[in-house]
Parts: structure tokens; sequence; C-alpha cells
């Protein structure tokens, strides 16, 4: 009994806070249903943003991809945190029975929509392909980073894009508005010890004078008879760049300047929103 | 005034222990004349970019600014990249970006995440190029920032340090393995472990395929394939990458990366032998870009800080090394004091610079950002650190001094609900404990 109240002294709780402990839980809400097992009669992309083309450029790669392979899905609106990989944007299958399917992320999504899809798409075997792809994927990117996210137009597309929706405290806001910048940052300090914003946009310009002349008089990339990967990844940037709307409109329009002037980039780009977004 | 083109240090026999340095230094040595230009082996942090290019007071940093600024300056003299045309201009710009991308990758993984390759020779070439001082931050920098690089590709059981085989004489065939090579008798241990027959012998081959160092292989070479081979496409049987019969910038790009997989005496020379075996057209490329570029001659740490200071002894080093006097006191104090303060948890906010050059002359249509402002957030702050000293300043000159029936307290007593609501609900519960005199 003694060695009893003498743990007790060590472990007792103040009385004023037992009594306000005691309060709690102040609400107790009701409970949430279990989710019904749902059947995806279609396929659905999970990607950033409401309207029928992301604002995202990996994600609207892979939603262009999937248009010129003739594969139907409806995009829904997520978020990172919702994605297996961690990275938007992931597709569901479709399934006929109740099980559910197993989410594929963007790596494996290429190998998906070729067995999937009724036309599968050949991808050129030009030996330049890798190459030219490095300049989209490195230094475009790497521009489009800056542009978005540390530029003016952090403010003006980035904010009401990324921040602004997830949430409506201020201090959330503004916490992942430091992350976000800190992210693209740290992105671009990877391959250079200083980011100087004119050598990465002299760069991403050179990349669209290349690419420019390497699509030529062509309709399609290498000379393909129909679209390919290396469209659509063309077409995420270049739609975007040359879209008037996105978020708030360009603050700082010196991405957006450079491809103005590629009349066959645009071309390209108006094309594959005929052929393939027309609807949308 | 004379080109100074400063560099990190000679390593591994080549002018630089980094991949865009040796660029530089093939660009240079084979496109301006040897009186016109000195090669300076730095290590100050505080010019944070190597290769820089010093013409006077103009500096630039940077490969590819470098190549850009000698075009400009010299008005094509200088420029290796004069008779391409419009197709070998966009091949050159694609692949020098290609390079940069898969290339960095595969140098990060042999030469810094590699624990036995970077212990064995990456770290002992720092420590022959850098003050010591330097060596606690940037071999450990650059390793983290490969690291950082190369972390997606899920390759990170290459930085695992392998136990040292010789000492694992754990169970009992090892001892008497062991107890054989001590008495002289050659074992079938380490001698004959790796040879064929005895593959898979213990986990099958299944097991030894599957085994992290070979698993690690598979990727490697797949990722090495995917540099070397449209490089070798583009190669064909020409005597250079863009077939005009005389290197351009990227060759000297190329060499850069390449020389850096080849001649390093790396222990795990996955990389290397990659090169050799299965593209030996690009091995035979490389050789003939370094007789042309910076000649085959071993760039020695000698050639750029001399130990002895006896000229005459020295022979004439193949590259202008511009020979420095050796650092002062004062300077030395004061690099350690920056290195110190940049590296420091805390301080290094404050006092690192800022990483992010902004545009110099823009134009920006006025946009208005939704979030409370800087300016905002630091009021609050303050008002709230503010409040919270306040707080405890009046806590503990109430333990010093304590008063008679304190002021607050006996408010929320008396009046429980009537203003303060749920909180004077919450604060009647400590009104009701305490002892009020």
């Amino acid at each position: 009994m003694a060695s009893n109240t003498e743990r007790n002294r060590w472990y007792s709780i103040p009385a004023p806070v037992r009594t306000l402990f005691n309060k709690f839980p102040l609400v107790t809400y009701p409970e949430n249903d279990l989710p019904l097992p749902r059947r995806n009669r279609e396929n659905v992309l999970y990607v950033f943003g409401e309207s029928p083309l992301s604002y995202n450029p990996s994600c609207l790669k892979w939603q262009a991809y999937l248009r010129f392979s003739g594969i139907n899905y409806s995009a829904i609106a997520s978020s990172n945190h919702a994605s297996p990989s961690g990275a938007l944007p992931f597709l569901l299958p479709s399934t006929a029975d109740t099980k559910p399917s197993k989410p594929v992320p963007s790596s494996r999504l290429q190998r998906w929509a070729m067995n999937n899809s009724a036309a599968a798409i050949e991808e050129s075997s030009d030996t330049r392909y890798e190459a030219y792809l490095s300049l989209l994927e490195h230094k475009i990117r790497r521009a489009w980073l800056y542009s978005v996210y540390l530029s003016a137009n952090s403010t003006s597309i980035a904010e009401p894009l990324y921040v602004l929706p997830t949430s409506r405290n201020s201090f959330v806001r503004l916490t992942i508005a430091r992350d976000l910048r800190c992210a693209a940052e740290n992105e671009l300090l990877k391959f250079s010890a200083i980011i100087d914003a004119d050598l990465l946009h002299s760069e991403a310009e050179e990349a669209f004078n290349s690419l420019e002349s390497l699509l030529g008089e062509d309709t399609w990339f290498f000379d393909n008879q129909m679209p390919g990967l290396f469209d659509a990844s063309v077409f995420a940037y270049t739609h975007l760049l040359l879209d008037d709307n996105l978020g708030s409109g360009w603050a700082d329009t010196r991405l957006r300047d450079t491809i103005v002037q590629k009349k066959r980039l645009v071309a390209h780009r108006n094309r594959i929103l005929d052929q393939f977004f027309a609807s949308a | 005034m004379a080109l100074e083109l400063h560099v990190w240090g000679p390593a591994f026999g080549l002018p630089s222990i980094d991949a865009e340095c040796i660029a530089a230094v093939g660009y240079l040595n084979s496109t301006v004349p040897r009186e016109d230009w000195r090669l300076v082996a730095n290590h100050d942090t505080a010019l944070r970019k190597f290769p820089l290019l010093m013409d006077g007071s103009s500096r630039t940093a940077g490969f590819a600014s470098i190549v850009l600024y000698l075009r400009k300056r010299t008005l094509g003299s200088y420029d290796l990249d004069i008779d391409l045309n419009q197709k070998q201009h966009n091949n050159k710009l694609a692949f020098a970006s290609f390079l940069e991308s898969t290339a960095t990758p595969l140098i990060d993984l042999s030469l810094y995440v590699s624990a036995e390759n970077y212990s064995a020779i990456t770290t002992s070439s720092y420590t022959a190029i850098l003050p010591w001082y330097l060596n606690y931050t940037i071999p450990p920098t650059r390793r983290d920032q490969a690291r950082i690089r190369t972390g997606h590709l899920g390759l990170s059981s290459l930085d695992v340090q392998l136990p040292d085989n010789k000492d694992d004489s754990i169970g009992l065939g090892n001892d008497f393995e062991s107890r054989k090579r001590a008495a002289g008798i050659p074992g079938e241990g380490r001698t004959t472990q790796n040879s064929i027959l005895n593959m898979g012998r213990a986990k099958g081959i299944g097991g030894l395929l599957s085994s992290p160092i070979y698993a690690a292989r598979f990727k490697l070479d797949a990722l090495s394939n995917e540099l070397l081979e449209p490089l070798s496409e583009l190669l064909g049987n020409k005597e250079y990458l863009l077939g005009n019969g005389k290197p351009s910038s990227l060759d000297c790009l190329t060499f850069g990366y390449l020389a850096l997989m080849l001649y390093p005496s790396v222990p795990q020379a996955w990389l290397k032998e990659a090169v050799v075996t299965r593209f030996p057209r690009i091995h035979d490329y490389v050789t003939r870009l370094r007789e042309r570029l910076i000649g085959n001659e071993e760039v020695k740490v000698s050639d750029a800080w001399p130990t002895t200071n006896l000229p005459q002894q020295r022979q004439q080093p193949s590259l202008p090394w511009k020979i420095q006097a050796q650092s002062g006191l004062v300077y030395t104090t004061r690099s350690i004091t920056r290195e110190i303060l940049n590296n420091f948890p805390v301080l290094s906010t404050i006092f690192r610079p800022g990483t992010i050059i902004q545009d110099r002359s823009m134009v920006v249509r006025g946009s208005s950002s939704s979030l409370p402002s800087a300016l905002m957030v630091n009021i609050l702050m303050g008002f709230s650190a503010a409040a919270i000293t306040a707080f405890f300043g009046f806590a503990a000159h109430h333990k010093r001094s304590p008063r008679e029936g304190d002021w607050l307290i006996l408010w929320a007593a008396q009046r429980p609900s009537t203003g303060l609501g749920e909180a004077g609900s919450f604060l009647s519960v400590f009104a009701n404990e305490l002892p009020i005199r």
C-alpha cells in the first residue's frame, strides 16, 4: 500500500488537468461508412487539376499519350499523396469484377498502354531519340521549374494551381508554398552549384530551336505516321507555355516568349489540340 | 590580357577531377595558342563554380558558357564549332544535354557512391588537390550530391562497405580454409572463389545472380548501355562524333565525361569494363581524343603545385599551368572561417550566399499573392514572441514575489461562464482547484 501511494505520487496527474481532460471528447462525430467495393467501369487517370487538360507537364504528357493510343479514360483531380509511387499521374485500369485493379504508376504507363491499346504506338528507333528527349527532360524541364516555381510566376501560376487548392489555412498555405520553392530549388541545384536564370532560359531557347528544326516540315516528330511519346512530351510543355490562362496568367513571360515565335512547334501543338482534344 | 581558366585540380593523370573542367581544358588547349592562356588549379569555394574562365574582369562559368564566350569574344577564331551545319549544331546541343543527364549519374556511381571506389581512389585524389581544411567539406558534399542525383536509380547497395573478405573466418569451413592458407597450402578460398566452376555453388545460380553485387551489376550495365549505345551509334565509323574530320565542342565534353570513366584505376571497374569490352570503338575514340586534346602525357599534381623549388629539374608540363604562390596565412584563415560558417547547421542559413541569380533586366507584370506577405508573418511572429516573453516574464516575476489573490485567476473564478464561454469553463476548472486565500 505504501509503495502504491509512492507510485501514485510519481505518476499522479494534477487534479486540474484531470478535470480538464475529463471534459474530452468535446464533440463525437458520426462514424464514416466503409468504402463500398466499387466497380471501375472505365480507366481512371489521377492527375493534377480539374479541367480536361492537366496543368502539370508530366500529367499532361500521359493524358496526351493515352489519347494517342486510343485509350479512353476519365481524369480525376488528385494529389501526390494519393499516388502509390508518390508522384502523379497514375492510372486505375477498369475491371470487370469487383476486385480492385492494381494502379499503374507513370513509369509503367507506356508499357500498359501498349498492351491495352488496339493500335499500339511504335516508338521511333532513331538514334537521336534519347538525346533529343534529354533536351526536353533536362534543359526545358529545368527552365520550366525555374519559371513556374522560382520566378515571378510563382505567385501567378504555382500559387493558384498548387498552393491555394490544398488548404484554406494561411499558415498551411505558406508552408506548402515554401516547400514547393525549396523542392524546385533543390531539383535545380542537383546539376549545378548555382541557379542562373539567364543561363536556364537561354539553354531552353536553344533546346526549343533544336526541337523546331528537328520537327522540320514533318507532321509528327521523327517523321512518324502517328504521334508518339515524344510528341506527347513536347506537347506537355508547349501547350502549357502557350496557354494564356494558366493559373492567373504569366507574370514572367521569358520562357513563354521563346516558344511563341516557334511557328512549327505552335502548329504541332494546335494540331494535337484539334485532333485529340477537340471535345475537351 | 591572357585568358585564365580556373579548374578543380588534376587527378587520375587527367587535368582535372571534374568532367566539365576536363572538357574546358581540352577545348582551350586545342583552340587557344599556348601563350594566350593559363591554367589555374583552384579550390576557392567563393568562386562557386568551375570551370571558370577569367578574361580581365569578366568571368564565365560552365563549359557551355565558356564555349559561347570564346566564340563571341574572338569572332570565330577560337571556335571549334564554326563549320557545323544546322543539323550538326542541333545534334551537338541534344547530345551535350544527353551526356549531362546520363553520364553524370554514371560517374557519380563509379567515383562517389560506390564506397569502395570512393575510399580507395576519390578521397585520396581530393587530398592531393585540396588544402587540408577543404578535405572535410568538399568531398563529402560532392558525395552527398552524387547520392541525391542517383537516389532514384535504387543502387544504394553500392554504398555499402563490403566487409573485408580476408578476415571473415567465422564458421568451420572458413576456419579450415584460413588454416590451410596459413600453412601455405593453396586452398580453394579467395583465389578460386570467383572461378567459373564455383559459380553459384552455395546458393545456386539464381541465388548468386540475385546477390546485391550482381543485381547491381545488371542495373549498372543497363545504365551504361543507355549512354554508350546512342553515343556509339552517333560515332559510327567516323573519327569524331559530328564527322567534320576535326573535334567539336561536343567531342571535348564527351572526352571530359568518358575520361573520368576510363582513366581512374578504381577497384570496382565495371564502368571501364563496360566501355572497353562492349564498346571498343568508343575506347579507341577516347584514346584518340586524349592525344588530340590534352596530349598523352599524364598530368601530375606537381604540374599545378610544384613541390620542389628547383625549376630546372622540372619538365615543361604539357599544359600551360600557372604556378601559384603558396597561399598565405590570412587567406587560409579566411577560407577556414568561411568553410566553418557555411557548414555550421544554423549559421549556414545566414552566411551561405544565395544560390539563385535572378534575371538582370526583366520587366515583370505585377502579380499579387493571396498568401500573407512576409511582412505580415514577421509582424505576427514578433507579436507572438513578445507575448510569450511577456508571459514568462510575468510568471517569473510572480514566482519571485507572489501576491495575494491574483487578479487573473480571481476574475476567471468569479465569472466562470459569462464572458469567456468554453474558455471560461476551462479556466474555472483551474480556479476551482487553486487555493484562493
